[in-house]
């Protein structure tokens, strides 16, 4: 089992506790609490290659703005950062951009898997009317950025959970870049083999903390 | 005590559920009534400090009022001092229509709104939860409007929720269906002025315009175990952590924990903690409290501890994590709340406890003035003297704010407290330690060789130590590593 830090971040209001839910429960509250500080959520998913378990380590952060103070601290170590919009609110998008900005500068870590996801397409799918930012700027945004981006909806639950796959995927993918380079080095690796489990003490029980 | 005083229909007002009319619930209820009709303050404040506080809600509310109006005068009314129950449903307080601010919209307004959206999930009666939505919007706008230089937190909502139920939620909740409820006017004024109040007194520390003040608070729940069990505290390195796990219990004051409504029954252990806060005039209270419970299910998080340390990179999201988990596992727990009471109320009365923390926190906060438990129900407040307090506590915040910015500006672009090694502001920081050395070195050309040695190495150690301690404090170990090369490369190549 690999186990990353993944943390939400955005305006409020935007769903980033539905979306969370809706991952670790799968359901739906149309009135979910707002969230003050930050709370702690944690599951695990299996990827299709190689069935390797992925365990997420996730903080859903506060939207409101005087919280922002706190979210260095979620961020720090993070490995996955999930920058939610509401793509009924133009405004929220231009917050997730800035946060983005905040992530690129203050993260050294250049394997920082960063997600864009606009938030509440059902809403659209409803009524058209309702689409305050087009996808296709988003989408050249995020592609810009070199970002994964995602159109999801917490509510119907679309797409969720290809969001934390393709997050998965992307951590797997540098987690045996970095094992595979790094046996090179060490002339210990005889088949291009990588033994991902011996990075990180796994235990037999996956459910054991936080979840 | 003259119980025959008493209405029969006041008496009667309330249901109390089975268990709690067991006699000694019943007796405290009519001594509660009978210190409301003879305004004893000292006696409604020592009943509201012991066990089952002010038992139900019908007293509760009166309770409240009369000890917050006596605690702060507000120029539009009259009762301090002489707080007087009769008064507290009169009309001499004219629902701020004096007031310049009323119609001017508060610039938090738009995130009370999503917050009061969110509000109230547990009550199932669409109805119910709408009128008791809009009776807390309405609340946390006037109060907001009044002081538009007080900020909203996400989570004062869910404090003024629980005065909303204290002061109308026997009303709506009775009106089930009625869709033509006119809620009593009365009522709601004097919640508005309590709620006023207590913000006033109670929670101005946390509408700042930043959460600075808020976290000198919580640092004080470090201090307090610290004090009561060094070795729990060393062994979840709980020196080294920010404690913001309580942000949220601290901020809400256990609002948004413990759901103050559920199935439409009160939460008890919630309005008790707000009986105590306000009985005893002290913002300590929550504090004790979270440090009790952390204290109270010690084991858990030493197990917790031992359990998930092989997951987690570091120890920060570790002890924030297993904090939140545990916490929130033992948070329905009727027993640790008993125990956690029956703790806090015996610590409120260390003062060494308390006066501990004068030292950490600013001083118009709210826990060395309004809220300070020392007060008691010595002192009244005027209108005026809380908004100097305020108008200081926000200049000193503004203060603090601007010195915070700077101190990040001085910590280079990069963030050190991210304990990332950025390489252009390392290529500075050793070039300018190759440039002090150079110019120490050059001070001391005349100097032997040994000379040299000896004195560069004091003054080396010097600037060692200020650009350890002064520039990265927080990150020592990372800028350790190449000092200590330069000196070494230094010193051979000096001898050599
Ligand atoms: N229609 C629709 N509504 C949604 C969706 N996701 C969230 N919402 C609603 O949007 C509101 C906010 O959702 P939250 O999940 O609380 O938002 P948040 O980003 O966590 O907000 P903060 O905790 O304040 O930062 C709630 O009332 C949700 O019901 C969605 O996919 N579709
Ligand atoms: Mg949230």
């Amino acid at each position: 089992m690999l186990q990353f830090k993944l943390v939400l971040l955005g305006d409020s209001s935007v769903g980033k506790s539905s979306i969370v839910h809706r991952f670790v429960k799968d359901s739906f509250d149309e009135f979910r609490e707002s969230t003050i500080g930050a709370a702690f959520l944690s599951q695990s998913i299996k990827l299709d290659e190689d069935d390797t378990v992925i365990k997420f380590e996730i903080w859903d952060t506060a939207g409101q703005e005087r919280y922002k103070s706190l979210a260095p601290m979620y961020y720090r170590n993070a490995n996955a950062a999930l920058v939610v919009y509401d793509i009924t609110a133009s405004d929220s998008l231009s917050k997730a951009q800035s946060w983005v900005e905040e992530l690129k500068n203050k993260v050294a870590d250049d394997k920082l898997v960063i997600c864009l996801v606009g938030n509440k397409l059902d809403l659209c799918q409803e009524d058209s009317g309702k689409r305050s930012v087009e996808i296709s700027d988003a989408k050249q945004y995020a592609d810009e950025q070199g970002l994964l981006f995602f159109e999801v909806s917490a509510k119907t639950g679309e797409k969720v959970n290809d969001v934390f796959k393709s997050i998965g995927e992307s951590l797997y993918s540098y987690k045996k870049e970095e094992l595979l380079s790094k046996s090179e080095q060490n002339g210990t690796n005889t088949h291009g083999q990588v033994d991902l489990q011996l990075q990180k003490p796994a235990t037999s029980d996956p459910t054991s903390c936080c979840t | 005590m003259p119980i025959s005083s008493f209405s029969s229909e006041e008496l009667s007002y309330e249901k109390v559920s089975l268990e709690e009319t067991s006699g000694e619930v019943l007796l405290k209820e009519r001594v509660i009534d009978y210190a409301l009709n003879k305004s004893n303050i000292p006696l409604i404040s020592q009943l509201g400090r012991s066990q089952h506080g002010f038992v139900n809600n019908l007293t509760r509310r009166k309770a409240w009022s009369s000890l917050l109006e006596s605690q702060l005068q507000l120029s539009s009314s009259k009762t301090c001092e002489v707080a007087d129950s009769k008064t507290i449903n009169n009309n001499d307080y004219n629902d701020d229509s004096d007031d310049d601010n009323d119609n001017v919209v508060h610039e938090d307004e738009n995130q009370v709104q999503l917050d009061v959206k969110r509000s109230f999930v547990s009550v199932r009666d669409v109805h119910v939860r709408d009128l008791l939505r809009q009776v807390l919007e309405r609340v946390i706008i006037s109060v907001l409007r009044k002081y538009p230089q007080l900020r909203y937190y996400q989570g004062f909502h869910d404090v003024v929720s629980v005065f909303v139920l204290v002061y109308l939620g026997d009303e709506i909740l009775a009106s089930g269906t009625d869709e033509n409820l006119i809620l009593k006017y009365d009522e709601e004024i004097s919640l508005k002025k309590s709620v006023e109040i207590f913000t006033l007194l109670y929670l101005r520390d946390f509408m700042m315009d930043s959460l600075e003040f808020p976290i000198d608070q919580l640092n004080i729940i470090l201090k307090i175990i610290k004090k009561k069990d060094i070795k729990f505290y060393n062994k979840l390195s709980l020196g080294q952590i920010e404690p913001f796990f309580a942000i949220s219990s601290i901020l809400t004051i256990f609002s948004h924990e413990l759901s103050p409504i559920m199935d439409n029954t009160y939460n008890e252990t919630l309005f008790g903690i707000f009986d105590l806060i306000i009985s005893t005039q002290s913002m300590n209270v929550p504090l004790l409290i979270y440090s009790n419970i952390l204290l109270g299910v010690k084991d858990q998080l030493l197990e917790n501890f031992e359990m998930d340390i092989i997951h987690f990179d570091n120890k920060v999201d570790l002890v924030h994590a297993i904090i939140q988990k545990v916490i929130l596992q033992s948070i329905d727990n009727d027993r640790m709340w008993k125990e956690t009471m029956i703790n806090t109320r015996k610590m409120n009365y260390d003062k060494s406890l308390i006066s501990l923390n004068k030292s950490m926190l600013n001083k118009y906060s709210v826990l060395i003035t309004t809220a300070s438990g020392d007060a008691y129900y010595n002192h009244c407040y005027t209108e005026k003297e809380v908004m100097e307090i305020l108008r200081k506590e926000i200049q000193l915040n503004e203060k603090r704010n601007i010195e915070k910015a700077q101190l990040k500006m001085k910590k280079s672009t990069n963030s050190p407290e991210l304990g990332l090694i950025n390489k252009t502001s390392m290529t500075l920081a050793v070039s300018l330690l190759i440039g002090a050395f150079a110019v120490i070195i050059s001070l001391q050309r005349d100097n032997s060789y040994s000379t040299l040695f000896k004195n560069t190495g004091d003054s080396l150690n010097n600037i060692y130590e200020y650009y350890t301690v002064k520039l990265v404090n927080r990150s020592t170990y990372v800028w350790k590593q190449p000092l200590e090369s330069i000196l070494t490369y230094l010193k051979s190549n000096t001898t050599s």
